[in-house]
């Protein structure tokens, strides 16, 4: 990882006035919340989509852009660079995040409503971990395409498999008609349906339902670390074409 | 050290399935000290050639070495310079937050940044646009600051993809001079460029690119490919006596001769005006690239 890489993305955040502006906006959201009851896991759904538009921006519009090819001529490696902008921009979101448990906190105790430290915390976590998976994940499908692909491909394969899951689902209880052949298949193997779930909650995961729950936590972590190292095994292989789109 | 060198260098693009070799096997050397020029018509694969050999893209056979190593190797990337023909990079970084990246990126050492990238504005005539956002830099400016990163590190290996496209004459001048210092600091350096007369002043060596080889590689500072073009006062010779001591007519009150060494020079034109001929001009000509771009296209 390449800490350069990782400070001037942060930096670029930072320099940016509309995340300045986001975060402003986001406490304020936050303290109001709060302020009325909201569970402590309500304003961590704004994270969802702060990290889309910071992390869209991951790898795709740099090989649209033509900055690619000047920073690859630096003698900084392909993988290196890769996750020193997973990680600088990792923790860029990681700053809203803080940012938002600390206006939880600040807004509870203005309110004097109680402050559940074991929930507020695991909320914060939750959401953070969230963060790195996403961000892996558009670092990956940002890896094998260009511009703003990768954003696309998040919400698509959100859509798609979801539509999918629930279609076989359906096709599962069919007895009769058409879709019998296809129904027998699923019931006769059970496995067909479970695979598919897997690769749907590995990408995608669920909330978890405990707090604190360790393979939720390590679940989050292996996909999340599995996506960076598929994404530098594609992104040192790929070529970078000279000129923007 | 060693230079630059490519070897049997084959390179198909695949557009929707089809088949377009761009390069079919080329061969070039590039000797440390030497500035080699690269022109050719559009998409004869100039652009490509040189992402190859910084490692852009992929060659599908053949060898590029840099200094006897991989072109992708870290060490040849430290000891390389590359300007792109276009500067893209976030827009509104300032120049010189973006030229201390880009020596950070290149592993000037921390209590050195400041001080190159200033030596480097200065240098380039940026000094008065470090605090400003490359959004407002000229295309120009952008040119100058794109010179500037690639000369972060002293490269031994300099790559240059259209360097003046943009640029003023004062700017064409400064590159011009860059390259004359980077010659004389012994880089090997690529100049691809469709200004046919810069590259006739700042290259040694000239690589015609056509139908995906080197069609033609011309050496331009070879005496012996030198003309002397000797240009008389009308009506103050005989063209009898310039032709004896020239060995070449006089057309239009103009003797075009060749030589083979320098000293040869004077001699000729001090053979000519001992004829009684009025010689108002003396120039040289080196290898005409207008002809051979011209024939080779």
């Amino acid at each position: 990882m390449s800490l350069v890489v990782v400070i001037e993305s942060i930096r670029r955040h930072f320099a940016h006035l509309g995340y300045i502006a986001a975060l402003l906006i986001l406490i304020v959201i936050v303290v109001m919340m709060t302020a009325i009851g909201a569970p402590a896991s309500a304003p961590y759904a704004l994270i969802s989509l702060f990290t889309l538009v910071a992390g869209c921006q991951l790898i795709g519009p740099e090989f649209s852009s033509g900055t690619l090819q000047l920073i690859l001529s630096k003698p900084v490696g392909r993988s290196a660079y890769l996750t020193g902008r997973v990680a600088g921009v990792v923790i860029s979101i990681w700053v809203a995040v803080a940012s938002i448990l600390a206006s939880d906190i600040v807004g509870r105790l203005i309110a004097g409503t109680p402050i559940i430290w074991r929930t507020v915390l695991w909320a914060a976590l939750v959401s953070a971990l969230k963060v790195l998976l996403t961000c892996s994940l558009l670092a990956l499908f940002g890896s094998f395409t260009r511009s703003y692909v990768n954003i696309g491909i998040y919400l698509g394969g959100q859509i798609v498999l979801s539509g999918i899951y629930g279609l076989l689902s359906i096709m599962k209880n069919a007895f009769t008609g058409e879709m019998a052949a296809v129904g027998r298949l699923l019931r006769a193997h059970p496995g067909i349906l479970e695979g598919y779930r897997a690769v749907q909650t590995n990408l995608f995961p669920d909330d978890p339902l405990i707090p604190f729950d360790r393979n939720w936590i390590l679940l989050m972590t292996c996909n999340a670390v599995v996506a960076v190292l598929l994404a530098c095994v594609i992104f040192s292989r790929r070529e970078v074409p000279y000129g923007a789109d | 050290m060693n230079g630059i060198r490519v070897e049997g260098l084959t390179k198909t693009y695949h557009p929707f399935g089809a088949k377009r070799p761009v390069l079919k096997g080329v061969d070039l050397t590039i000797a440390p000290g030497e500035v080699v020029g690269l022109i050719g018509p559009n998409g004869a694969g100039k652009t490509t050639l040189m992402s190859c050999i910084v490692g852009f893209l992929n060659a599908d056979e053949g060898t590029i070495t840099i200094d006897g190593r991989s072109n992708d190797d870290l060490d040849v990337r430290r000891r390389t310079g590359f300007v792109p023909e276009r500067m893209n990079f976030d827009r509104r970084a300032n120049g010189g937050a973006f030229l201390r990246y880009m020596a950070r990126l290149a592993g000037v050492p921390r209590d050195r940044v400041h001080a190159r990238v200033d030596e480097l504005l200065n240098r380039l005539g940026l000094a008065d646009a470090e605090d400003k956002r490359l959004s407002q830099y000229s295309r120009g400016m952008l040119q100058r600051i794109g010179m500037a990163q690639a000369l972060m590190l002293d490269p031994d290996f300099l790559f240059l993809d259209e360097p003046t496209s943009g640029l003023d004459p004062n700017g064409v001048f400064l590159v011009r001079d860059l390259i004359a210092e980077e010659k004389a600091r012994g880089a090997a350096v690529l100049l691809n460029s469709h200004q046919l007369a810069e590259i006739e002043k700042v290259c040694d060596r000239v690589l015609f690119l056509s139908g995906g080889v080197i069609a033609r590689d011309e050496a331009l500072r070879e005496i012996a490919r030198i003309t002397i073009v000797v240009t008389m006062l009308p009506g103050s010779y005989d063209a009898g006596a310039v032709e004896a001591a020239a060995g070449a007519v006089p057309v239009n009150d103009i003797v075009a001769t060749n030589v083979t060494s320098e000293a040869e020079v004077a001699q000729l034109v001090s053979r000519i005006v001992s004829t009684g001929a009025g010689v108002i001009d003396v120039r040289r000509r080196t290898a005409d690239l207008e002809s051979i771009f011209r024939g080779e296209a």
